[in-house]
């Protein structure tokens, strides 16, 4: 892992990146945002420096919300309210490429973890990212006997998100470890 | 079961009668939770405000007092999914309610002195992360108050152990019905805020923090969040108002009283004497292990002000004793622009030679931005929760509070305003 010494400014155009990428042709919520930092943390190594915890709508870090709004705030990102989405719907604001370039070394720094996040978190909704995340803390934080352990990590997360089913839980981790995100066996 | 638990009453500034049984007697008696009188809430806050002297030990029993009140309402108004998506039945709400008592009592027994001022110097731990007040409260439950709870007969009746606990305020992921009532100990809307507003507004004498509780907490509920599915702790449409004047009051106490100018700056001078103090342990408080867990809590106010009155503090020891702080000279505005940012930047690194400090809001443990769901009536035909924000006006134009400040030392206050107008800055 990098020594590199994150930023605000990096943190505020890693931001704009991901959410101006996602956004693109889906809801894309707050939440949602969440947990792709997650995963940009824990799993692709960038050291973003948020403290997460866990709670039953997934890992949330309180840090991370207020980098958020201070990024709205200097119109990096957009926030609307979708009534028929229920939540807010993150896009590129009129600041987005002026502050992405103040955060251009980070971006280019980190660019191939940020590409492998963002493939997997492409085209997913906020449910679908809420999984993910929880089969990545559970992973990463809990003694499972060795993560490949599949059916421990299943039960598990079975356990912290009853709204899913088996095999979508099933589909996630395959997907994850098709994509090297976790240990195959 | 059956037998009837004693109960006890403390009169509280806030609350009025806080209620408590012998088993929660028994843990506020212990050393390590008397240890909380000696933990100012609000650390050097007297600087500015002076009745603002009162501690963890009353804060605790207060966020306890309405975190009872939370699960309360919860369990009546939430029932339906608390039952279909949680399986809690009616006959765990006992256990249940005993369990988010103690872990709201608990939830703060892990303070450095002073509360979050000594934060940064909590050790590292073993994947290199800074240690949280809230691992050193899980740290002193296991290994100081386990036995308190384990044997008493109450705890025993309902089945209640040490680890019940632990998992309503650890940071990972625990048992299911740990995860649930986790929102009222650290969660958007918690107890914790709920009773800390009113009570540094009480202490603090200013009327900011302020609201209306008794609305708030007969109208909480669970919702479910439309981005994400899970459930978090909302308000029925009923406690609208009432949840925007908690978000108003901590928007007013940030400005006014936590992001103080002058109470701010006594948290630097305050950490650089903990430091200070720290150097001939290693620079850092003891970890919360096994072995290290009671040297930890050798660790007050009481030890520090000694050490201060001392000499031992250095140079911010002094500035402690003799309210002779450093001097604000440069501050953007509450939400500053890029160009805003950038100047203070440059301002910044022009003053370094004077030992400037910056202090910046966006820093702080407060989170403006946070919305609240809201359950529409129950009447009505669309039961989908809607940000407060979609709501509310006032809400909506709650902008997050990122002001940066400039301090230099007294003796160079004179100096940096010539720097700084002679460079444009002011």
């Amino acid at each position: 892992m990098s020594e590199r010494t994150v930023t605000d400014w990096d943190r505020y155009a890693l931001v704009v990146r991901v959410a101006g990428i996602l956004a693109e042709g889906h809801a894309f919520g707050r939440k949602a945002l969440q947990k792709v930092f997650y995963l940009l943390q824990e799993l692709a190594g960038i050291p973003l420096g948020y403290r997460y915890r866990f709670y039953t709508y997934g890992v949330y870090s309180f840090e991370l919300a207020s980098t958020l709004a201070t990024v709205e705030n200097l119109k990096g990102v957009v926030a609307n309210y979708d009534p028929a989405f229920g939540a807010y719907e993150l896009g590129r604001g009129e600041k987005a490429e002026a502050l992405e370039a103040k955060g251009h070394a980070f971006l280019a720094e980190f660019g191939e973890q940020i590409d492998r996040i963002v493939a997997l978190a492409r085209g997913k909704t906020g449910k679908i990212l809420e999984l993910i995340s929880t089969i990545v803390f559970v992973a990463l934080n809990e003694d499972l006997g060795g993560v490949a352990d599949e059916q421990r990590l299943l039960e598990r997360v079975a356990e912290l998100k009853p709204k899913f089913s088996t095999t979508q839980i099933l589909d996630q981790v395959q997907e994850l470890r098709l994509r090297g995100c976790l240990p195959s066996e | 079961m059956g037998e009837s638990v004693k109960h006890f009453e403390i009169r509280d500034p806030v609350h009025g009668f806080v209620r408590y049984n012998e088993l929660e007697r028994d843990i506020i008696n212990h050393p390590a939770f008397q240890r909380l009188r000696r933990i100012r809430q609000l650390a050097f806050t007297d600087m500015v405000y002076p009745g603002a002297m009162h501690t963890r030990f009353e804060h605790s029993l207060g966020a306890m007092h309405v975190a009872t009140r939370l699960f309360r309402t919860v369990c009546e108004r939430s029932r339906e999914i608390l039952e279909s998506e949680y399986q809690f039945e009616e006959a765990a709400k006992i256990r249940w309610l005993q369990i988010v008592r103690l872990a709201a009592l608990l939830h703060d027994v892990g303070h450095t002195p002073f509360s979050h001022n000594g934060e940064d110097l909590l050790p590292l731990d073993q994947k290199g992360k800074q240690y949280t007040h809230e691992a050193y409260s899980a740290a002193i439950l296991r290994h100081e108050l386990a036995g308190t709870i384990e044997n008493n007969r109450h705890a025993e009746n309902l089945g209640i152990r040490a680890s019940d606990v632990e998992r309503v305020f650890e940071d990972a992921p625990s048992t299911k019905p740990a995860l649930v009532w986790k929102a009222f100990i650290s969660g958007q809307m918690d107890a914790d805020r709920m009773d800390y507003l009113l009570r540094d507004s009480h202490h603090a004498g200013v009327a900011y923090g302020k609201y209306d509780l008794d609305r708030v907490a007969s109208t909480v509920e669970f919702c479910e969040d439309p981005d994400t599915g899970g459930h978090e702790l909302g308000i029925g449409d009923d406690g609208t108002h009432a949840v925007e004047g908690l978000l108003i009051a901590r928007y007013m106490m940030f400005t006014q009283v936590y992001f103080h100018k002058t109470r701010s700056i006594f948290d630097y001078h305050l950490a650089q004497a903990l430091k200070k103090l720290l150097e001939p342990h290693g620079g850092r408080f003891p970890p919360p292990t096994t072995e290290d867990i009671r040297r930890f809590l050798e660790w007050d106010d009481w030890r520090v002000l000694g050490a201060v009155a001392q000499e031992e503090g250095g140079e911010h020891g002094r500035m402690l004793v003799d309210r002779d702080h450093y001097r604000c000279v440069c501050e953007t505005s509450e939400t500053p622009s890029e160009v805003e940012i950038e100047k203070f930047e440059s301002a910044k690194v022009m003053l370094s030679t004077m030992n400037a400090v910056a202090m910046t809001a966006a820093k702080s443990w407060y989170q403006p931005k946070d919305d609240i769901l809201v359950m529409p009536s129950r009447s009505g035909g669309d039961k989908r929760p809607l940000a407060l924000s979609s709501l509310s006006g006032v809400v909506a134009g709650l902008k997050p509070i990122n002001r940066m400040r400039l301090y230099v030392p007294r003796q160079s206050r004179d100096a940096a305003n010539a720097a700084l107008r002679e460079g444009g800055f002011s």
